[in-house]
Parts: C-alpha cells; sequence; structure tokens
C-alpha cells in the first residue's frame, strides 16, 4: 500500500514543478492536468503515516456537526486505523477488505457496515493512489487557487458507489493535505481535518499490535 | 388346466404394467418423516412434521474459505448475485450482509413503538413500573443516548432512519440481533441459503447442489483458491436415498439369487424352478402395484424391509409343488391354507399400527403372500407321467434329546429377565458419517447461537408463549446467552404498561423537542417520528391487535428465521440456550433434537404394536387347540410360544436394548414359524417326514433375512436379526424329539426311519 502523505507534499510540489514535458495519457492522471503529475510520481516515495485529526460528522437532522478527534495511521501492509480518542475512545483497523473495531477492554470486532466498509476502501485507494483502481471507479478534477498556495482535487464516482458516495474532495494548501471532505448525501458529509503529521514513521511492533490489531505479522 | 394358466399369465402381466406405469409416475417417498404418523395427539410428532415442512428444511448452510487469505468481495458478491439468478434458489442471505436486518427492520419500523420501548425503559429505567420516569427525564435520557450513538461508526447505516426513531429502538435491536448472528470465523463468509424447491424431491437435490457448483466457479475467477462446503437437508436426503436405493437394488438381487441357488441345490427340477419364479414375479409385482395404489406414499425404506418376502412367498409354491400323493392331489391343503392365511393375516394386522412404515410392510407382504397363494394354487403340480414328486433329500435330526433341547431353550429363555426396550428414530436413517462430519464443520464456522441446542417454546397462543419463553429469559441469568427472533416481541402486560406510561404523558412530545433543540438537532427533521409517536400514544392496546402484530412480524421474516416463530398450531417460538440447560418449566419448552429424535414418540408406537402384537400372538397360540383338534395344537402352542420367549432371550442377550423394528420381527418370525410348526406337526402326527418344502423354505428365508443384516440401516438390521434368530430356535425345535411327543414315542418318520 501507498502512503496517505503522498498527498502530503502536492502542495508545495505543484508549486515547484512547472508544466511538465509528460504525455497527457499518462496513466497516473486519468483526467486530471498534466501539472499534477510530478506531484503524484511523489507518491509512490510514501509508504506510510501518522497524523492528528478532528472528523466533523454532518447530518441533515442537526444543526451542528458531530466532532471526533483521533489519531489516522496508515501503513504499507496493515492497512489504516483510525483511533478515536474524544468524547469517545475507541479504534476502527481496515485491514484487507474488512472493518474491524476494538474498543476499551474489549475484543476486536468485525464490522459487517457496506457504507462504512466502502468509505474505507475508497479512502485505502485513494490514500494509496492506486490509479488501476482509480481510473475505474472515479474522474478526478482538480484546481489551484491562483493567489493563494491552497489546492483541492475532487474526486466523483463513475458508477454508484454502495455507500452512496457523490464525492469526495481533497483539500490542500501547500506542503500538506488539509482536509477530506466526504459527501454521501445532500447535506450529509463528513469532514476530516488533518492536524499534525509525520510522514513515514517507524511503526513500531507494539504500534502494530495496537493500531493494526487485525494485521497479523 | 388352460384356462388356469391364462388367469395366472392375466394376473402377472397385469401386476407388471401396473408396477412399472406407477414406479414411472410416482416418486417413491424418502423422507423420514414420512415413516411416523400425523400425530394429531402427539405433540412432539406434530411439531417435527411442522418443523420438517418449514422453511428451515429449504435452508442450506454455506461457507465459502479460502486457505491463505481472505475472501475478495468480489468474489463473495459474485457467488451470491449468480445463486440469485437461479431458478432454484429462492433467496441468498449472509450475516456479513445487513440486507435481512432491514428487512426485519422495515416491519419493526411500524410496530416500534408498542413492541421496543418496554425493552427501552427495562434497560434505561430498571424500575420504571414501579417509578415511572417523568416527561423531562425521558427526554433527557432519548437525545443523551443519541448524542453518543452518533459518534459510532454503524450510526452512519441509520442516519435515514432517526429522524423517525429517536429513541433508537431499531438500531439497537437490529445491532443486538446482528451480535448473535455474527459469524464465528470472520475471514471465511457464510451464507443461508434457501432453495425453491423442496430438499425431499429430487428437483430440490442435483439442480441445486448444480447451482451452487456454478456459483463457486464463477466466484473462483476472482478467486481461484476459493472453496466451497455446505449442509442441508437436501445433501442428507440425496445421500440416503441413492444408498437406500443400491441397497434396495442389492438386497432384492442377492436374495433371488440364494433363493434361485437354494432351490436349484434341492429341488433340481427347471419346470418346478419356472413355475416358482412366476409364482415370486407375481407376488412381487403385485404386492408392489397393490401397496402402491392403497398408499400414494410408498416408502422406500418398506421396500428395503419388504424384500424378505421372496423368502416367505417361495414357501407356498414350494409346498404346492412338491407334496402330492401318486393320484397326483396335492396333500397338504389344510396346512398350507391355515399357514398362508395366518401369515398374511398377521402381517395384515401391521396395518392396524400407528406407524406408516409398518403398515406399508404389513400390506406389502400380506398382499404378496396372499397371491403367492393363489399364483400357487393356479399353477398345477407337474404332471402324472413325470413320476413321484422329489423325494425329500434331507431328513429331519430328531437325535438330539429332549433334555438337551429343552435345557438350552430354556437357558434362551432366562435372557428374558434381562429385557429392556429402547427405540431410536435415527434406526430409520440410512447412516452417512462422512456428511455428518461435514454437517459439524460447516455449522461450526456460524454463530453458535444460531446453530447449537435449539429448544421450541410451546403455547396456547403468541401471546402466551411469549410469556412462557420470557420464563427462560428470567432463569438465565446472562441473557445473553439465549436468543430468538421473539426477543423483539415484547410481554403483552409490558407493552400494555409502556403504552399506558406514554400515553399518561402528555408533555412528552414538548420535552423532547426542547432537549434536541438544546442539543442542535433540527427538531422539524423530526417531524416523521412525532406523528408515528401521537398516532402510537392515542391508539388501544389490546390482546388481539397485539396477536395480530406478532403473526405480521412472523411472516416478514427472512426465510431461514421464518420457522423460528409457528403462529399457527402448532404454535411455537424457538429459542437457543445453552448447553444442558433445564427450564422449571419444562412443559412448555420441548429441546429441538428431542423433537428430532421423537424417540419417546416411537416407543409409544411400538408400545402401540405390541399390544397389537402380543393380542394378536395370544389369540393365534388359543386358537391353535382348537383348529388342530387338541393334542397337535397345544404342542404346537406350546412350541410357538417358547420359540417367541427364547427369541425374545436370546436377543437380550445379543443387542441389549431391543426396539420396534426387533418387535416387528418378532412379529414376523411368529408368522413364519408358525408355518413350519403347522406343517411338522401335521406331517409329524401322520407319521409322513417333515416336508422337505418346510426345510427348504426356512433355509430361504433364514437367508433372506439374513442378507437385511447386512443393511446399514439399524431398523433393518434390526428385523433382520430377530427373524433369523427366530427360526433357529424353530428350527432348533423341529429337529429335535420334541416331535416324538406327538407320536407318544413312535418312530416320527417311519417312512425313512
Amino acid at each position: 500500500m501507498k502512503a496517505f502523505n503522498k498527498i502530503y507534499l502536492l502542495g508545495i510540489l505543484t508549486i515547484l514543478t512547472p508544466l511538465s514535458p509528460y504525455g497527457a495519457d499518462n496513466p497516473l492522471l486519468f483526467g486530471l492536468e498534466e501539472k499534477w503529475k510530478p506531484i503524484l510520481e511523489q507518491f509512490n516515495q510514501i509508504n506510510s503515516l501518522e497524523s492528528s485529526f478532528r472528523e466533523k460528522r454532518y447530518r441533515p437532522f442537526k444543526r451542528i456537526p458531530t466532532t471526533l478527534n483521533g489519531t489516522l495511521r496508515i501503513h504499507p501492509q496493515a492497512g489504516i486505523s483510525f483511533l478515536y480518542t474524544d468524547p469517545s475512545f475507541f479504534l476502527l483497523h481496515f485491514h484487507q477488505g474488512k472493518l474491524f473495531r476494538k474498543k476499551e477492554d474489549s475484543d476486536l470486532e468485525a464490522l459487517d457496515y457496506p457504507e462504512v466498509t466502502t468509505t474505507m476502501n475508497w479512502l485505502s485507494q485513494i490514500f494509496a493512489w492506486n490509479t488501476d483502481w482509480l481510473k475505474d471507479h472515479v474522474t478526478a478534477s482538480g484546481e489551484f487557487k491562483p493567489d493563494s498556495n491552497e489546492w483541492h482535487l475532487s474526486l466523483k464516482p463513475i458508477v454508484e458507489a454502495p455507500a452512496s458516495i457523490d464525492k469526495i474532495i481533497l483539500y490542500g494548501s501547500q506542503v500538506k493535505l488539509k482536509e477530506i471532505h466526504i459527501f454521501t448525501a445532500p447535506r450529509k458529509r463528513i469532514e476530516i481535518k488533518l492536524r499534525e503529521s509525520t510522514t513515514n514513521p517507524n511503526f513500531s511492533d507494539n504500534d502494530i499490535e495496537s493500531f493494526f490489531p487485525a494485521f497479523d505479522q | 388346466m388352460k384356462f388356469r394358466y391364462w388367469i395366472f399369465s392375466i394376473l402377472l402381466l397385469i401386476s407388471i404394467g401396473l408396477s412399472l406405469h406407477l414406479f414411472q409416475t410416482r416418486p417413491l417417498e424418502t423422507n423420514v418423516m414420512e415413516l411416523i404418523p400425523e400425530g394429531k395427539n402427539n405433540p412432539e410428532v406434530s411439531l417435527a412434521r411442522k418443523l420438517v415442512s418449514s422453511h428451515q428444511s429449504k435452508i442450506n448452510y454455506v461457507v465459502l474459505s479460502s486457505p491463505n487469505s481472505s475472501i475478495t468481495p468480489k468474489a463473495v458478491s459474485t457467488f451470491a448475485s449468480t445463486l440469485k439468478e437461479n431458478p432454484s434458489i429462492a433467496s441468498v442471505y449472509s450475516p456479513s450482509d445487513s440486507v435481512f436486518l432491514k428487512d426485519i427492520g422495515e416491519e419493526l419500523v411500524q410496530l416500534r413503538f408498542s413492541w421496543m420501548l418496554p425493552k427501552w425503559l427495562n434497560s434505561h429505567f430498571p424500575n420504571w413500573k414501579e417509578h415511572p420516569p417523568d416527561s423531562d427525564t425521558l427526554a433527557n435520557k432519548v437525545v443523551e443516548e443519541l448524542n453518543t450513538f452518533l459518534e459510532s461508526p454503524e450510526s452512519f447505516m441509520w442516519d435515514e432512519l432517526i429522524p423517525r426513531d429517536p429513541f433508537l429502538l431499531i438500531p439497537r435491536q437490529a445491532l443486538d440481533a446482528r451480535s448473535f448472528i455474527a459469524p464465528k470465523h470472520p475471514q471465511n463468509q457464510v451464507f443461508w441459503i434457501e432453495q425453491s424447491p423442496s430438499p425431499l424431491e429430487a428437483k430440490g437435490q442435483e439442480p441445486v447442489f448444480t447451482a451452487f457448483n456454478m456459483a463457486l466457479q464463477n466466484a473462483k475467477k476472482h478467486d481461484p483458491d476459493l472453496q466451497l462446503s455446505f449442509t442441508g437437508v437436501g445433501k442428507f436426503a440425496h445421500a440416503s436415498e441413492q444408498n437406500i436405493r443400491s441397497e434396495v437394488t442389492r438386497l432384492n438381487l442377492l436374495a433371488i439369487i440364494f433363493v434361485l441357488f437354494i432351490l436349484i441345490a434341492w429341488i433340481r427340477d427347471i419346470r418346478i424352478l419356472f413355475k416358482l419364479s412366476f409364482v415370486l414375479l407375481l407376488s412381487l409385482f403385485s404386492a408392489f402395484s397393490l401397496t402402491f395404489i392403497i398408499f400414494p406414499n410408498l416408502h422406500i425404506l418398506s421396500l428395503v424391509m419388504g424384500s424378505l418376502l421372496i423368502g416367505v412367498a417361495v414357501d407356498y409354491g414350494l409346498h404346492r409343488f412338491l407334496h402330492f400323493d401318486t393320484d397326483n392331489k396335492f396333500i397338504l391343503w389344510r396346512p398350507l391354507l391355515i399357514s398362508a392365511c395366518s401369515s398374511a393375516g398377521g402381517f395384515a394386522l401391521l396395518m392396524l399400527s400407528p406407524l406408516p412404515v409398518v403398515n406399508q410392510l404389513g400390506c406389502f407382504v400380506a398382499i404378496g403372500l396372499i397371491t403367492a397363494l393363489i399364483g400357487a394354487s393356479l399353477l398345477p403340480p407337474n404332471s402324472q407321467n413325470n413320476g413321484p414328486p422329489q423325494k425329500p433329500r434331507i431328513h429331519p435330526f430328531n437325535f438330539i434329546p429332549i433334555p438337551v433341547a429343552l435345557s438350552i431353550t430354556i437357558a434362551l429363555c432366562l435372557g428374558t429377565y434381562f429385557l429392556s426396550w429402547q427405540d431410536n428414530i435415527k434406526d430409520l436413517d440410512y447412516p452417512v458419517p462422512e456428511l455428518q462430519n461435514e454437517h459439524e464443520s460447516v455449522l461450526s464456522h456460524f454463530n453458535q447461537n444460531l446453530t447449537s441446542n435449539p429448544v421450541l417454546v410451546i403455547g396456547e397462543s403468541l401471546v402466551d408463549t411469549r410469556k412462557h419463553l420470557e420464563t427462560i429469559l428470567q432463569e438465565l441469568k446472562n441473557k445473553s446467552q439465549v436468543w430468538s427472533p421473539a426477543q423483539f416481541i415484547p410481554q403483552f402486560n409490558e407493552a400494555s404498561k409502556a403504552h399506558d406510561l406514554f400515553k399518561e404523558r402528555p408533555d412528552f412530545v414538548p420535552a423532547l423537542k426542547r432537549e434536541l433543540a438544546t442539543s442542535e438537532y433540527s427538531v422539524e427533521a423530526f417531524d416523521p417520528f412525532f406523528n408515528d409517536y401521537n398516532e402510537y400514544s392515542d391508539a388501544t392496546m389490546n390482546r388481539d391487535l397485539f396477536e395480530q402484530q406478532i403473526r405480521s412480524f412472523a411472516q416478514s421474516l427472512p426465510s431461514f428465521l421464518q420457522s423460528m416463530i409457528s403462529t399457527d398450531n402448532p404454535i411455537w417460538m424457538m429459542a437457543f440456550v445453552p448447553e444442558n440447560f433445564k427450564s422449571a418449566s419444562h412443559e412448555f419448552i420441548y429441546p429441538l433434537a428431542e423433537v428430532e429424535n421423537l424417540n419417546r414418540s416411537f416407543s409409544q408406537y411400538r408400545k402401540d404394536s405390541g399390544k397389537i402384537a402380543v393380542i394378536a400372538g395370544i389369540t393365534i397360540v388359543l386358537l391353535l387347540p382348537v383348529v388342530f383338534q387338541g393334542r397337535k395344537g397345544m404342542i404346537s402352542a406350546f412350541l410357538l410360544s417358547i420359540n417367541v420367549l427364547a427369541t425374545l432371550g436370546t436377543l437380550s442377550f445379543v443387542f441389549h436394548d431391543l426396539g420396534l423394528f426387533h418387535l416387528i420381527g418378532i412379529l414376523l418370525g411368529f408368522c413364519l414359524c408358525l408355518d413350519y410348526l403347522l406343517f411338522a406337526v401335521e406331517s409329524t402326527s401322520n407319521h409322513r417326514s417333515l416336508p422337505v418344502s418346510v426345510l427348504v423354505s426356512m433355509v430361504t428365508t433364514a437367508g433372506v433375512f439374513g442378507l437385511l443384516i447386512t443393511s446399514a440401516i439399524p431398523a433393518v438390521q434390526a428385523l433382520g436379526s430377530s427373524v433369523v434368530i427366530m427360526l433357529l430356535i424353530c428350527l432348533l425345535l423341529l429337529i429335535t424329539s420334541f416331535q416324538n411327543i406327538l407320536t407318544k414315542k413312535k418312530p416320527i418318520f417311519p417312512g425313512h426311519g
């Protein structure tokens, strides 16, 4: 698995990279402009990530979002894990297409929630920038704000996704991917704001055991 | 004379034609449940029959696994979608697929207030009946719990429902149910697959297996290592039918070969052999066709046991064709008629038994014996020009002195002291251990809550039944150990009290609106909830309506759960309880394993059949002195009685516990031995030699029943061994000097002495 913070460098690389000579039919791009290409190529060099985050869940029946805080971890073999620490404490681990949850003082449980599992799968494909998968499932369009270093990249499903994902928008600024917005229905979205991040951290065996409990080493 | 041949030929052709027609147009019954009666007065039988005919019997338990890794979701979806397109498959459910929970949920949404508010109150306000909470407290609890729920990943599944259900009644119930249904090994994929045709029919067997295989092949395109294992009633029924069919063929073929071999060895007259063969054919085909007409659901097992007819039906031809005097007159009409009528009558008596398999067996053999007698009577002995009939080649052995024979017989009779009875309906099944192992292996992948220790809770009405189920729930301190779809249903009195509580709180709606607004919810988004709630609180709760709601819910359950609540007589609710669970209310609770075994009911049938057998036996024994004029009759009755006692004793020594089919074997043996004793006594009292036909018949009959001992079906084994033992003891009695009593110590076989 490739890494989440491949996107992390997207901003600065975009700024540093002029229009490139690469061909428009390069599979890395699948519809993006040529200027994205050097950035996306850099993704391959990044394997893992650790970042604190704030997640906001917007629902049509609530005037303000439900807010959760925690730490996101990505490991090339062990998958993605979301450790929620506030206001509730639990860990979600997505590994090999299956979703698991670990609560404090309880056993690891497999979750069979198609909506959540599908969303996790989409996130894992995006973080890995799996172009084979992406070109079959999404169309991409990006935009750079001319007067700032901010950008966003919008991914829209080609076919209807089981989790009713309307679109996923990645927001970044310079070297950082700042936010991921997942739109699943009108007036319903999840915003994940990344805060302090470490690229390619060295996960110890204990870390892997703790944060990726469904991964069998 | 030719007229007789014509009649015989016409009868034979009609019986063959009719048999072939019936065999092609009607399937033979293979369902073991058809071997037991309707059970109108027997709740266990009634329950078992209903279970077998329910959706439950159509459910196949299927496991997909991949030895080296988790199965790819694409392979799983391909497997499921291929099956859904197959006409043999009615539905495909997986515990990993929440579709079925939503199916239940749709119905429950309509019933959520009356059914789930009692549970909600119990969990949040355990003393709500004594100290009912006020509206503000209730509203605060609803919103507090809703806030917490929205932080969980499962909340995404229920977002659309929440404006109709801020109490979270449906999500909580569904998630509780899911925790009991979730598979044991999440790395494998398990399915409940309901097939359309009955698993007991041919189209519900191989076409279904083919559908599974096709789905597997398609799924393998995405996961080449995929492996499939499954179990279901159809798989067992198919294997059992195949095995029984091959056993019917084997036993009948061996029986015919054996009988012909004995006849050729002893009779050595090709014309007699031909006549005997035709008599046998007439007997078998007429028995098959007439029994099939009388019993449209003729069970294949009856034919397995019916193969013994070959050994018995040959007797009359033997007597008829071998015993006539120099005037070519048949000399044994009286014993032949008495024996044929008593045997046929004995077997016909089995039709009074409450067990269909015994009825069919009795009818099959009785018709076969009568037609064998008619056939043998229609065909004449060999013509006068062919010389005297075959001389007996075997002489009776009367060298065993009476004291020795008496000692042996009495010793055998002593075995009756150890006589005990134990019945097991599994004796009727063809054992398929390899399938049983696979069955257990497949079920081990499913959540144990749904595969082990099921019990049926029985009641007069659905409301009463739910009350009885509550007894189990209360008895188990840890309620997570018990699961039943009926747990969705509250007890009527609780539902009624909860309804009263909310009805008496008109200020609950404004209180909840306030709380929702305080927590920044869009209150107007919850209008669907408030509309439904007002309807609920304004309505009247009554028992009839509640009963109707349960019926409607039961019918909405997915197929694999539908048999868990039976809404028609007998009414039951199925529950899964811990091992060794004993309830104080055992009168309302039937462990399903016990129902399936039906051993208690089977014992009752054995007792009923035993009563018929004893009455018939005593009647025959008492009639013997009358029909056979005193001394001969008394001796026959004595020998017959001691034969039965010694057989019972020997069987007790050999098998320890005897069952229904030992009893039937003894009844059959009684009829057969009566024949032989009558012929022996008649011949001996007339100072004639023991007819060779008796000895040949005994050997052929013992041989045919001996073949039954090789059957894999325990019931058939029991029947065969009982008859063989009885025949052997009869032979012991015949070859000893017991007969000397008849002739007052005169040489009994002067012609050969």
